[in-house]
């Protein structure tokens, strides 16, 4: 190479490299983009969190079936000192690694379900309102019942029975009977005008929704029966008839009508058969919260 | 030499360096730049296929269950995919396949389901149940830059999909 | 007196290139593009999602965490004789396709007041497999409360309750509640 022809030979010939590479590059990109590409990530994203909450919502269910239990007065209690264990564990193991945390508490209000009970010995009669006081309508449009048990301590007067009427979609009927024939005797609860499910003297205790009765402790006789779920189809109405008849104590609990001609303010209180829960979750990304209807299925 | 000093080995020193550079940047450009821009087709129809899986499951999936899909009923995959045309029309229709970014696209779309014994076997072969093929839309057999999305489901009614079943849409 | 002039040029030559090049890449946009590999990570991250929430659903995921320590000590579907529902999940979508995974459980141990992480598809630790870097990962969460039986025996039998059973892997994390653990299973699949 002489020095004295020549100019910036390697210089020049860089730059036009250099320009070469650039344009390669712009027309390569532009050739190759359609305009058909678009991202794929968001229905991925939107299918994670969906799973993320179906996961949620089935732990919720199973806190909420595992704390219902037999103590029914303590379940809001219960259940909402599981739901803070429950998050702070989850936020531990889950939140601490991606940054997801989760909060879920117990929301009272936006609870379904409504509650009556009479604790005592009184005789089965309506709590307030108006209309007949022996015949009268416990609920109406009944979707779920959670709890249903009732204990007759005595009937006293010529024995005529009270009966337990529910009647489901459709029209069928469902009745549960508790006869004393004199008082004192010997106590019978039919269902149906079926044969006795249980017979014995002392107080008949009913677990109307299991279908299982016991008179006279755990050493008397016990028995079951057909349960009104089986056999009819929601909603239902229950009624009393004759309640008069009979003293004892009972307890209901459901999502449905509890209808003024039976009762006054204040005779029913709120029950979560179907507890709301608020849930949260807060992501790096987003935060949004969601109150879920946790439905209890008895296991 | 004159006195300017531009040795013959000033001169190579200079030529080596731009070289090895020039050569660096065009093997790092072919290498990683380029490498994006492989295959564009299936890169286009990627979207389409993840798009229609999505849909396909979300909409005949078991009310409050997460990857079960009804099967054999009304209103089930096999129900409603049998009904559509054999280019899968109502499905490009529902799922919003038909279109892209600034055009309207024109995919060719086939679903089949894969049941657990094939899957044992490692193979794609679709499912046959009652002499039905579980399959849809036209064949790609023998096609090359088909872009997939594999899902894995179970289907109700049907011991097919012991433990397993893959739903598996191709889209060219 | 110029002294080494081509030296220079090319030096200088040579960053033009350099900076044309950089220019040019960062003129374009190359996100939405997907290499093959990275469609083939999508495609297992998916299978991976849907397999580990499908196993949530019906049960079996929890079932083997019950299973696992007490009944089984490992969770993998490459085993024979392997007996879990969410064994033979694993076999046929992953092992029977020839995808190799590592399955890994956390939980909130007490005691260290940390979380944990034990591996679970092999025998020990350090038989982990190799995951590459861009590997599909999917987790899903399995809550375990006091009362629920753990799987013993080929994990078809029931145990003692998590509540009483010895050599669980995950101790109570909260003694005063019904609530044992939560258990965060991690897929990692390649």
């Amino acid at each position: 190479m002489v020095a004295r022809d020549r100019g910036q030979l390697l210089l020049i010939g860089g730059v036009a490299i250099a320009i070469v590479v650039f344009s390669t590059i712009l027309f390569a990109h532009s050739l190759a983009v359609t305009d058909g590409i678009t991202t794929t990530g968001s229905a991925q994203s939107i299918e994670r969190l969906a799973d993320r909450e179906a996961s949620v919502n089935r732990d919720l269910e199973r806190l909420a079936a595992e704390t219902r239990g037999d103590d029914l007065d303590g379940y809001e209690g219960r259940y909402r000192h599981a739901l803070s264990n429950y998050t702070g564990t989850y936020n531990r193991v889950v939140g601490s690694r991606d940054g997801t945390y989760l909060n879920a508490t117990l929301n009272e209000t936006a609870s379904l379900g409504t509650e009556v009970n009479q604790s005592g010995s009184s005789r089965f009669t309506r709590p307030g309102g108006t209309g007949s006081n022996v015949d009268w309508t416990v609920a109406s449009d009944v979707r779920r019942v959670v709890v249903f048990n009732l204990t007759v301590k005595d009937i006293p007067g010529s024995g005529t029975p009270f009966t337990l009427v529910v009647e489901g979609d459709g029209g069928g009927t469902w009745t549960l009977e508790v006869t004393e024939t004199t008082p004192g005797a010997v106590k019978h609860v039919t269902v149906n005008g079926g044969p006795s499910a249980c017979a014995d003297t002392g107080d008949a205790e009913v677990d109307v929704l299991d279908g299982t009765c016991s008179i006279g402790g755990p050493t008397g006789s016990t028995g079951t029966f057909t349960t009104f779920t089986s056999t009819l189809d929601a909603p239902y109405t229950v009624r009393i008839e004759k309640g008069n008849r009979v003293r004892g104590s009972y307890r209901f609990a459901a999502i449905g009508d509890f209808p003024g001609t039976s009762y006054d303010a204040g005779d029913t209180a709120p029950y979560p058969v179907v507890p709301a829960v608020d849930t949260t979750y807060d992501t790096p990304s987003a935060s949004y919260n969601r109150t879920v209807f946790v439905e209890v299925n008895s296991t | 030499m004159d006195t300017r000093a531009q040795t013959p080995q000033d001169f190579a020193v200079g030529v080596s360096v731009l070289l090895v550079t020039i050569i660096g940047v065009l093997a790092f450009v072919q290498g990683s730049a380029i490498a994006v821009y492989e295959s564009p087709d299936v890169q286009r129809s990627q979207p389409i296929a993840d798009r229609a899986a999505t849909y396909l499951i979300e909409n005949h999936t078991v009310e409050g269950t997460r990857n079960h899909l009804v099967y054999n009923t009304t209103g089930g995959i096999n129900a409603s995919l049998t009904a559509d045309t054999a280019e899968l029309d109502g499905l490009k229709a529902n799922a919003g396949l038909l279109v892209a970014t600034e055009r309207r696209a024109n995919p060719r779309v086939n679903v089949t389901i894969i049941n657990a014994s094939t899957l044992y076997d490692g193979e794609r072969v679709p499912a046959v149940d009652d002499g039905d093929t579980l399959a849809w839309g036209p064949d790609a057999t023998d096609r090359q830059n088909v872009a997939r999305a594999t899902r894995v489901v179970k289907l109700t009614d049907t011991d097919q999909c012991d433990p397993v079943c893959w739903l598996v849409v191709r889209v060219w | 007196m110029r002294g080494q002039a081509y030296t220079l040029e090319g030096v200088l030559a040579a960053i033009v290139v350099v900076t044309a090049t950089v220019y040019g890449l960062s003129a374009v946009d190359t996100g939405p593009f997907q290499t093959g590999a990275e469609q083939r990570t999508a495609e297992l991250d998916a299978r991976a999602a849907d397999l580990l929430s499908l196993a949530a659903e019906t049960g079996a995921l929890q079932n083997a965490t019950r299973c696992y320590s007490v009944g089984a000590p490992t969770l993998n579907g490459n085993q024979t004789g392997s007996s879990t529902e969410f064994e033979r999940m694993l076999n046929y979508t992953f092992d029977r396709q020839g995808d190799e995974y590592n399955i890994y459980l956390s939980y909130w141990d007490r005691d260290a007041n940390d979380r944990t992480t034990v591996l679970v598809s092999q025998a020990a630790n350090q038989n982990a497999a190799d995951n590459p870097a861009d590997a599909a990962v999917a987790t899903e969460t399995v809550t375990l409360t006091d009362d629920m039986p753990t799987r013993i025996g080929d994990c078809s039998g029931t145990g003692p309750t998590l509540s009483v059973v010895g050599d669980y892997f995950a101790p109570d994390a909260r003694p005063d509640s019904i609530v044992y653990n939560v258990v965060e299973v991690r897929l990692v699949v390649w």
